[in-house]
């Protein structure tokens, strides 16, 4: 199977069986981050790499509405809402396409007016907002439109979240 | 009630205007997101609302093109560990000095704690 990008390609061969997510997060990252990794096959334990894919229009819309924010001035609510960081633009940005790897699309962004900026994903009766700060990333998950827990999260625990999103309720 | 009093009837109901523009604090299906209920800079980790009682929908929302307007009960402010505070507020408008004698505060909110501005968008409801 022939792997492209814009700029390069190579291929996997049969044997290039991939052992864990992780390797395959590794390959997604030297892709180049418009594109994703279908992950869909499993053979046993094992994972094997099926195809690559654009982002999905549903993501991509969500990335290009925050692009939109960088435009918001000061008092952009006309309550004193601060210019939406940078910062937190491109984090939030990168979230959005690892959710997307993740196949997950996200509900919702949304600029704060503390220069953070709300991702929310949504599936059935939960709900995980994620606020990208400038200088701390934050989760709240909600539950029948109950509070659940929060924390702090890293990019690292972005798999762990799509996880309790997407778990079946236990009764 | 005096400024700086406690308010604490639990069916008292509070009026929070919520820009409206662009949808920015609204999600897809209309609610407004945690961001509308999360303090702003300027006031000190305090969320400005309006007592019904002392106001009407028109009054506290302004112009219905820019602000729409949630309510939410102070039974909800309670649960969350917040506090509404009476706050009666002058301010100048178009060039003329106006009261606001139905304003209050939430006060409480921790820094790091994101929670709550969650559980009250998600408990309020749409007025106008």
């Amino acid at each position: 199977m022939t792997v492209l990008n814009n700029l390069a390609s190579f291929r996997i061969t049969d044997s290039d069986i991939m052992e864990d997510t992780s390797t395959v997060a590794k390959l997604h990252s030297i892709l180049f981050s418009p594109f994703k990794i279908d992950v869909s096959e499993r053979f046993d334990s094992a994972i094997s790499v099926v195809s690559v894919n654009a982002i999905s229009r549903e993501n991509e819309e969500i990335i290009n509405n925050i692009k939109s924010f960088q435009f918001l001035n000061e008092n952009w609510d006309e309550d004193n809402a601060k210019k939406i960081s940078p910062i937190s633009i491109r984090r939030s940005i990168d979230i959005v396409k690892r959710f997307d790897f993740l196949n997950r699309n996200v509900y919702f962004a949304g600029p704060g007016p503390n220069e953070e900026i709300l991702l929310l994903i949504k599936e059935n009766s939960k709900e995980l907002e994620l606020l990208i700060y400038p200088n701390k990333l934050k989760f709240v998950k909600f539950e029948n439109n109950e509070f659940k827990s929060q924390g702090d999260f890293t990019m690292e625990d972005i798999s762990e979240l799509h996880k309790w999103a997407k778990s079946f309720e236990r009764w | 009630m005096r400024d700086g009093d406690e308010i604490d009837d639990v069916n008292a109901v509070f009026y929070r205007r919520i820009y409206r523009s662009d949808k920015k604090y609204l999600d897809k299906t209309g609610r407004p997101t945690s961001r509308a209920f999360s303090p702003r800079p300027k006031d000190d980790g305090q969320l400005s609302v309006d007592l019904s009682s002392l106001s009407t929908p028109q009054d506290s929302c302004g112009d219905v093109v820019r602000f729409t307007l949630f309510s939410i009960l102070g039974k909800t402010v309670k649960s969350t560990d917040l506090k509404i505070i009476y706050n009666p507020i002058s301010f100048i408008q178009d060039g003329k000095e106006k009261t606001n004698i139905a304003h209050s505060i939430i006060i409480g909110f921790e820094k790091d704690d994101e929670s709550k501005p969650g559980i009250l968008a998600r408990s309020s409801i749409c007025v106008l």
